[in-house]
């Protein structure tokens, strides 16, 4: 168990780290230099022809919409403002992006949020809820979802509802056992609890409990 | 005349940004800074009217800069010239202390005027960023009043429901084929989540809820 635990959490850490890299190269590379391509385009629009002045425009917000692109994957890849600003900035900044692509609304309430969380648990937190949020958008067939998320001095909970079709706990769907697991694993690397409720015809709950205070371990040593 | 410094990791964006604000009369810019230290070294020692930065620098985060600079050379403006524009970034800006948030995709003339109104003391936000996006965004991060319900997991619910129901751990325990200690365990969990106390606020709170029928 402890080799397995061993092995999820270099498996997660290489994972990150390749979307670090990648986000790194989306921000620096493609970003930057369209933003440049934009400046130059502006500049060869001076001389008022009015066929190229049309073709430059063209090209020009071509060079808007790869711009946004670049910095939508980028957030996607990795998302820069919860190593940037925390948890919250980077929750609400999901919920909105999901929405937009997914048109399932997300009813958010949350509290104790506005602190630093140690940046693996916030992580986690992050990547459970965007999981949980997917399979939703993808499997619920419903147009809202809820999400849920507090934090006292010990633990940072989230939780995520919707009351769309719900399937059988008992025989996961192959198709959702990758994203089932994952969430498992961002909770288990934590040293946090993760577990899903959910009734055919009612709906699922997915909740996730990490701990923010490491547990002293109980020594077995009998002392002197 | 207003002087300016611009700060950001990219020297061609540097090299872009100098030859649109050089072709404008008043503005000059005093000197370039590609990290975050040497901006604020350059910032404290030349003390421009404007300072023009990326949030995003390879060695410190432009808003510890700007912070620096509000600090200690209250007389200079930060502008905020980001690929950026998410409300929680220019919200993080404005309370850093920037006076102006321009995104790398604006049209060059709002940077511009973004530097002129700084320059002046104003605030200026360029489309399509607005005081009213800001206003929503800063109310959806306000704490809401959570339902102590919510906060109980699945099992600690199966839990609290047999206990309102008056059994007993060990007949909790039987019937979620789970241990009398383990049932301790949820309840206690359940008790402290709730903020209850004994058995007779449980039973409360369990007919508030709808949980058990009222006598």
């Amino acid at each position: 168990m402890e080799d397995a635990l061993v092995t999820a959490r270099v498996l997660v850490e290489i994972q990150e780290e390749e979307r670090r890299a990648i986000a790194r190269e989306l921000h620096d590379r493609l970003g930057q230099s369209l933003a440049v391509l934009k400046l130059l385009l502006g500049e060869a629009m001076n001389p008022p022809l009015d066929k190229m002045r049309y073709t430059l425009g063209e090209a020009q917000s071509l060079v808007n919409e790869m711009m946004s692109l670049a910095r939508e994957l980028s957030l996607e890849l990795r998302p820069k403002m919860l190593d940037d600003l925390g948890l919250l900035p980077a929750l609400l900044y999901l919920f909105e992006s999901y929405t937009a692509r997914t048109h399932v609304s997300v009813k958010f309430e949350h509290y104790g949020l506005h602190k630093k969380f140690p940046p693996e648990i916030g992580l986690a937190a992050y990547r459970i809820v965007k999981e949980a949020l997917e399979n939703i958008a993808a499997f619920a067939g419903v147009d809202e979802a809820r999400v849920l998320a507090w934090s006292d001095r010990r633990v940072l909970s989230v939780r995520i509802e919707d009351r769309g079709y719900g399937f059988d706990t008992g025989i996961i769907p192959a198709d959702r056992l990758c994203g089932v697991n994952g969430m498992r694993g961002r909770a288990l690397v934590t040293g946090g609890t993760l577990s899903i409720a959910s009734t055919p015809g009612l709906g699922t709950v997915v909740m996730a409990e990490l701990p923010l205070a490491v547990k002293p371990e109980r020594s077995n040593r009998v002392r002197p | 005349m207003t002087t300016v410094i611009l700060v950001d990791d990219h020297h061609v964006v540097r090299r872009g940004i100098r030859a649109l604000l050089e072709k404008e009369a008043g503005i000059q810019v005093v000197g370039e800074a590609g990290s975050g230290a040497e901006a604020a070294r350059l910032t404290l020692q030349f003390k421009p009217d404007v300072l023009i930065i990326d949030l995003m620098l390879a060695d410190m985060s432009g808003l510890e800069v700007i912070r620096q600079v509000r600090k200690r050379a209250p007389e200079t403006s930060s502008v905020v010239l980001s690929m950026y524009g998410n409300d929680c970034y220019v919200v993080e800006a404005l309370q850093a202390g920037a006076r102006a948030y321009v995104l790398k995709d604006s049209p060059p003339e709002e940077l511009v005027r973004a530097v002129r109104e700084a320059a002046l003391g104003r605030r200026y936000l360029a489309p399509p960023l607005s005081d009213r996006t800001i206003e929503v965004y800063l109310q959806r991060s306000e704490d809401s009043q959570l339902d102590p319900y919510d906060m109980l997991t699945t099992r600690e619910r199966e839990v609290l429901h047999l206990a309102a129901q008056g059994m007993t751990s060990s007949e909790t325990a039987g019937r979620l084929c789970i241990s009398p200690r383990t049932v301790e365990v949820h309840r206690a969990r359940v008790m402290q989540k709730l903020g209850l106390h004994n058995r007779t606020e449980l039973i409360h709170f369990a007919i508030r809820r709808g949980i058990i029928p009222e006598k």
